[in-house]
């Protein structure tokens, strides 16, 4: 029988790994009789999720027309100093 | 090569590829727009040096993609040292949340937002990157290139030279410390 220390390691191990069927079904056992590890799981599941959406929406904003300029300025100054 | 029409292909690399190589640095160096557009300016360089050795085997934005991450990685190898790591793994901070016989200190409840409400909110951004930044060295490495990148355990494993166990047991004090941090600046707050 997992303790609370355990079973929160199980639940987080699980997003990262694929747990054996012994850690699998000792986890969902635990699960089932505690809802304080409920709850750490259903927290740890949402905040996956909102950084995966907050993820998916900062790599939408990109860079502004003004940082690639500088950006090809910069290039350009060290590939002409790479010419003489 | 004439620096010129050399120029006009860097160009084209920052029109094309520029927002991409961006965003893969940016996750992956914990939201540092700053330095994720220092390093992509360092790869379209490079880059460029290296041109004439590019086979055309892969795509231009997966070879310079290529380029980026090596930077990046040497970047993080950097800033997590060796004795961090060793000092981190041996440290035992499980006490701050279990007692002696595994149970939980304060008990944690299910929170009642949705991710994609949360994905809106600013606030919620604010108090999570404050939350981030309050994790040592390590652990926000593991997390942020975890989570925020989404790259794979065994890449990050690789990437910076740790075992599985190692990730594991960082991953799981990570959120650990997000959860709680989280709960106390935000979901216990709104909940009451
Ligand atoms: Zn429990």
């Amino acid at each position: 029988m997992y303790s609370c220390k355990q079973a929160s390691r199980m639940a987080s191990d699980a997003l990262d790994r694929k747990l054996t069927w012994s850690e699998f079904f000792h986890l969902k056992l635990h699960l089932m009789m505690c809802g304080m590890c409920r709850g750490f799981n259903q927290n740890i599941h949402l905040l996956e999720s909102a950084l995966k959406n907050i993820n998916h929406k900062s790599s939408r904003e990109g860079l502004s027309a003004d940082e690639k300029e500088s950006i090809k300025k910069s290039v350009k100054r060290a590939l002409e100093n790479e010419h003489h | 090569m004439g620096s010129n029409k050399d120029f006009l292909l860097v160009e084209g690399w920052v029109e094309e590829h520029g927002d991409y190589l961006h965003c893969f640095a940016t996750t992956r160096l914990n939201g540092d727009r700053e330095m994720a557009r220092d390093m992509v300016q360092e790869t379209f360089i490079a880059g460029w040096k290296a041109y004439q050795a590019f086979e055309g085997k892969s795509t231009v934005r997966t070879w310079l993609t290529g380029i980026l991450k090596y930077k990046i990685i040497d970047h993080i190898r950097k800033q997590v040292r060796v004795e961090n790591l060793a000092d981190e793994i041996s440290r035992d901070p499980s006490s701050d949340w279990f007692g002696s016989d595994g149970r939980w200190h304060e008990s944690p409840k299910a929170w009642g937002s949705s991710p994609e409400s949360l994905c809106e909110n600013d606030n919620f951004h604010m108090i999570l990157h404050r939350c981030m930044a309050k994790l040592p060295d390590v652990q926000r490495q593991v997390f942020t290139q975890r989570e925020l990148s989404g790259d794979s355990s065994d890449a990050i494993c690789k990437d910076l030279d740790i075992s599985s166990s190692n990730l594991h047991v960082l991953m799981h004090r990570a959120r650990l410390s997000l959860r709680a941090c989280l709960n106390h600046h935000w979901f216990g707050k709104r909940e009451l």
